[in-house]
């Protein structure tokens, strides 16, 4: 297409992402460089009966007035980023002048509010992608061998776990593990201890979170490697029967390559979307045992006083953390362009 | 060294019959064409034999051996599809090298046996690209070339050169012929196109409709067709078919009249092959205008209409007329082929 034809067709949609994608970012980040304005503080001196006494109060009007004055509050620069509750510099650079031994470091960085989400996030995303993608094409090569009239009706149910609402879909899980749930109680029964709680154990309570996820996510990756064994070329199929390869070497040298595009898509999408994770986290009030950013957020905007600024920095962090974990797919994508030119 | 026998084998898909009583036995070595044209069963035929198609009935025997119950693996077999059926993740080389893997062949004979693979169809240089890189002509190499490696005792090809351009087609059939001769192994070859089939074959099965019609040697075929439509089938062009009436061993319909034949009198079909008709100045069995006229370059081809069909006559390369003009044609008693009207069936004199 040349230059100027391609101008025109992408117009819209450069102006659209503009709107909707680049100025809420923009925004986000200009927040995350300011921090409210501290109350403007009034000293009366009061003289009575009994003598004079000084009180402090808030000039509700003078506050009101500075608010609307400058609505994004103090410029604050880096500081809210660089503070306790993200990436805390001077807590790490304690705790590693402080340190005995490397594991006693990161025992420390998971006491802070920021890495603790960090590490449950990223621990998250690396386990929860890689089982689902295994699962997904595990059920779409399942189904796609099933005869035609079984087909519609397992799709159907292999589907269910994406159609449910993640909030809900996780409370149904949550209740199925209280020690009353069906679940809950088939554990205390195996492990014959009537004491024993998922919900108490930090451990179970992120096999729980993760068997969640993957549960959630495996019929996305399910349908788009069943769209994409449709198109298997059943000639190539054939040739490997015919070559000697068992089903497991028609897997792996005929139906995986094929598939190899699809998993660097799902992959890329689940990645973005595990980073994310929060649904869960809520869900099963797991919020004690497990924490990410994306509750971070919720939770610096859930109570009385809404911490924006502290919000938005965990935002711009979070979008870092997905450039940077998306980074080497972007990186090959614009290698395979170049090359292309 | 196989021997593959077909008995009574027959496929069926619901109501619907694919191949019908298929029987035959294909001699060690012998290089065998199924003909037809699309939807006869011929490829139906060919992935039973080759195990990946169910047969209904009947059996297939390859060396003494049924192997109705065998995997594709385990027949024996290799095959070269009509779009090549490459891996096109992988090189040429590891195409190639693909059947001796997966087949557990110790690794050391591996590098010589896809390099001898290769020489044989002229791959040496293109053994580092893939697919995708390759010409449709180099691709149907990779496939032969993979089909050869692991020295198989039966050849399968589906059309193989069907998505050739003509030119690459006619080098690519020399050396399939040149290989089946010289590896000396059965093969059974799929094709709709009846010049692939005379030029390769040591026997041709014509089949239309799932029904084997004639079995035999591309002379057989040529010069005794059984029935009207392996008549019409074989050859180009095709034999010309004319209806009309037997009286008294005289031919007779609109603009044709050919004496001399036994046949039993009432309605039949005639036949007789462009090349052995021929132009005359006057007095021929058949005349009409001319319909069309067509230089080949070896030869002039003059179309007349006759007896409600258009029939074809091979004239010398010099021979000219106007559309319209009229046509003599000769058509003495010894080239004429005849077939009952009803049937089609071959009449023999």
């Amino acid at each position: 297409m040349k230059h100027k034809t391609f101008f025109w067709f992408f117009l819209p949609t450069a102006l659209a992402m503009l709107l909707f994608i680049a100025f809420p970012i923009i925004s986000v980040v200009i927040q995350s460089l300011f921090t409210p304005h501290e109350a403007v503080l009034l000293t009366v001196e009061n003289c009575g009966p009994f003598g004079c006494k000084t009180e402090t109060s808030i000039d509700q009007e003078a506050t009101a007035a500075l608010k609307l004055a400058e609505p994004l509050g103090r410029f604050a620069g880096l500081s809210i980023y660089l503070d306790r509750g993200h990436l805390a510099v001077d807590e790490v650079a304690a705790l590693w002048s402080g340190r005995e031994s490397l594991g006693g470091f990161f025992d420390g960085l998971k006491n802070l509010p920021f890495y603790r989400a960090m590490y449950f996030t990223l621990t998250y995303t690396f386990v929860v992608t890689p089982l689902l993608i295994v699962l997904g094409f595990a059920i779409a090569v399942g189904v796609n061998s099933l005869h035609r009239h079984l087909k519609g009706l397992v799709i159907f149910f292999s589907l269910l776990p994406m159609i449910v609402t993640p909030l809900i879909g996780s409370l149904i899980l949550f209740w199925m593990i209280d020690s009353r749930g069906v679940l809950g109680s088939a554990i205390q029964f195996l492990a014959d201890d009537p004491d024993l709680s998922l919900k108490a154990s930090t451990a179970l309570t992120w096999i729980t979170l993760m068997v969640y996820g993957v549960w959630h996510s495996a019929p996305f990756a399910f349908v788009v490697f069943y769209a994409g064994l449709q198109t298997l070329p059943q000639d190539t199929l054939e040739s490997a029967m015919i070559d000697g390869a068992s089903r497991w070497q028609q897997i792996r040298y005929v139906v995986i390559p094929h598939l190899m595009p699809l998993v660097t898509f799902v992959a890329l999408i689940q990645l973005m979307d595990n980073f994310r994770v929060f649904e869960p986290i809520v869900g099963f009030n797991a919020e004690a045992h497990a924490t990410s950013l994306s509750w971070i957020i919720f939770n610096d905007l859930g109570g009385e006083t809404r911490l924006l600024s502290s919000a938005a920095a965990t935002s711009v962090l979070t979008i870092i953390g997905v450039a940077i974990l998306l980074s080497p797919v972007l990186v090959r994508t614009w290698r395979d362009f170049n090359a292309k030119t | 060294m196989a021997e593959i026998q077909l008995k009574n084998v027959g496929k069926r898909w619901g109501s619907f019959v694919g191949v019908q009583n298929f029987d035959l036995t294909i001699a060690d070595q012998e290089f065998l064409v199924l003909l037809g044209p699309s939807g006869c069963g011929k490829t139906t035929t060919m992935r039973m034999i080759a195990g990946l198609e169910d047969v209904t009935e009947g059996d297939i025997i390859i060396d003494g051996e049924r192997v109705n119950d065998l995997e594709p693996k385990d027949r024996d077999i290799s095959m070269v599809f009509q779009s090549y059926g490459l891996y096109p993740n992988m090189n040429v080389y590891d195409n190639i090298r693909f059947p001796l893997k997966v087949r557990k062949v110790p690794t050391a004979e591996h590098d010589e046996r896809v390099m001898r693979a290769a020489a044989m169809v002229e791959l040496e240089p293109f053994l580092h690209r893939k697919p995708a890189e390759l010409s449709g002509g180099q691709r149907q190499r990779v496939a032969l070339a993979r089909a050869i490696v692991r020295e198989p005792n039966v050849f399968l090809m589906d059309e193989p050169l069907s998505n050739l351009d003509a030119k690459l087609r006619v080098s690519t059939r020399a050396q399939i012929k040149n290989l089946s001769h010289e590896l000396k192994v059965t093969t059974i070859y799929v094709t709709h196109d009846q010049i692939e089939a005379m030029t390769l074959a040591d026997r041709v099965v014509v089949m239309k409709q799932g029904v084997v019609q004639q079995v035999g040697t591309p002379t057989d075929i040529y010069d005794a067709p059984a029935n009207t439509f392996v008549a019409s089938f074989i050859g180009s062009p095709a034999m010309n078919l004319v209806e009309g009436e037997m009286k008294g061993g005289v031919f007779n319909a609109d603009g044709i009249s050919v004496g001399g034949l036994t046949a039993p009198d009432g309605p039949i079909t005639l036949g007789f092959r462009a090349e052995d008709a021929s132009v005359v100045v006057s007095k021929g069995d058949a005349n009409a205008p001319a319909y069309t006229m067509e230089l080949l370059g070896d030869a002039t081809m003059v179309a007349i209409r006759i007896g409600g069909a258009l029939v074809n006559v091979k004239a010398s390369k010099d021979y000219r007329t106007e559309i319209g003009a009229p046509v003599a044609v000769s058509i003495p008693a010894e080239i004429c082929h005849l077939f009952r009207s009803d049937t089609g069936e071959r009449l023999e004199a």
